[in-house]
């Protein structure tokens, strides 16, 4: 083979290989827990940041509940924001796309429709329940309260 | 007669848990009862009962609705065995579905010795602002007393929307306050407790952080927001005191 040419058989069959080794799902791979907790706790760290709670806090509170870095160091805040930020841009992607395609008067519009559905927000929520990492709401307020004793009391 | 004060607004981010917080600062006794989908309050532990609102799907299908009906059953129960002035929290999207059992009920609760008044939290926030008026006459059907509590602190309230909810509410406001940066990241982590209990005596770990002009505005912020949201919440403060 020269140099520069492809074994196309060896390149399908390893691309197969590799694919089927990430886990499936619209948001492509997994990276850390960390990655995935996020993910599950989005809404929640989204309503903290209403609240003016500090991205600090926040890590730190997931940071108590096992969560780290891949060195095994805390998670920080920048290190917080940019999975959010990374999280945020995977989930609009698909939203990206879908809204590429209804802009699109030659593409045949399935399930333009919202299905009405009587059920609260927050059951659909539940119906989805997080990942057990996921740090939950009151967590997070214990820990920001808990950072702020220490804060307040440091000597 | 033992006094129950609801606070009520089912558009979320309208300041409500700030205005509960304000009343438990100003009865510093009186326990509390939190509706919620969340436990929020959590600086109040010791003085509060958190009941969880949103049955399960899993247990309402199951149970072919009687989950759904049973949902607020503990906190009712709670209220019904209430022996001294107590504060609840009606969290976001509750209250439509609360207020009708409390008037239903509004009868068996009068033999038990309890009455009730309902505070609801006005802002300019359409959706809030229009959620008042359907709030107040839910309330009306069982209420002994009506307060509103306008909160300017992003705009005012229209004055005449205010004056058209009726002359049996008590309006009263939330002036707009401007808090240091670093003081509002506290308030949010800690609530109102803390000003009055710890804030004084950590100015010189406050000084250590963030220098000494801005540690005497975090505290002088803090101190003067407290009594603002305490001032907001007096009237139905007394109320409750009876």
């Amino acid at each position: 083979m020269r140099p520069g040419d492809l074994d196309s058989s060896r390149l399908v069959r390893e691309a197969h290989k590799a694919q089927a080794a990430r886990p499936t799902g619209v948001v492509g791979r997994e990276t850390t827990g960390v990655t995935r907790a996020v993910r599950s706790a989005l809404p929640v760290i989204h309503n903290l940041r209403l609240d003016n709670v500090t991205w600090a806090a926040i890590a730190a509170a997931m940071s108590e509940q096992g969560l780290s870095q891949s060195d095994g160091s805390p998670l920080t805040a920048s290190r917080l924001t940019a999975i959010v930020s990374q999280v945020e841009r995977q989930l609009r992607r698909p939203e990206g796309s879908a809204a590429a395609r209804r802009r699109r008067a030659d593409v045949a519009q399935f399930g333009s429709r919202v299905p009405a559905s009587s059920t609260h927000p927050s059951i659909v929520a539940m119906q989805s329940p997080g990942l057990p990492d996921a740090p939950t709401e009151e967590v997070l307020r214990r820990a920001a309260l808990a950072e702020l004793h220490s804060m307040l009391r440091k000597e | 007669m033992t006094n129950i004060l609801l606070v009520a607004q089912d558009k979320g981010g309208s300041g409500k848990s700030l205005i509960v917080r304000a009343l438990a600062e100003c009865l510093p006794s009186a326990p509390l009862i939190e509706i919620e989908a969340n436990h929020r309050l959590v600086e109040l532990d010791g003085r509060l009962d958190f009941f969880p609102v949103r049955a399960d799907r899993r247990e309402i299908d199951r149970t072919g609705g009687a989950a759904a009906r049973a949902e607020f059953d503990g906190a009712l129960n709670r209220m019904a065995a209430a022996n001294e002035p107590t504060i609840v929290d009606v969290g976001a999207n509750t209250s439509s579905s609360l207020l009708p059992l409390l008037a239903t009920a509004h009868e068996r609760f009068v033999r038990r010795g309890l009455r009730f008044a309902v505070l609801v939290v006005a802002t300019a926030e359409p959706g809030a602002m229009a959620n008042v008026p359907i709030l107040l006459g839910l309330a009306r059907q069982f209420a002994a007393a009506l307060f509103v509590i306008e909160n300017r602190v992003e705009n005012s309230v229209d004055p005449k929307l205010l004056k058209a909810l009726g002359e049996d509410v008590v309006v009263s406001a939330l002036e707009k306050l401007t808090l240091d940066e670093h003081a509002n990241a506290l308030l949010q982590m800690g609530g109102l407790r803390f000003i009055a209990d710890e804030l004084a005596r950590a100015e010189d770990n406050l000084i250590a952080r963030f220098g000494f002009a801005e540690a005497g505005r975090i505290v002088a912020d803090l101190t003067a927001f407290r009594v603002g949201v305490m001032a907001a919440a007096a009237p139905a403060a007394r109320w409750l005191e009876g």
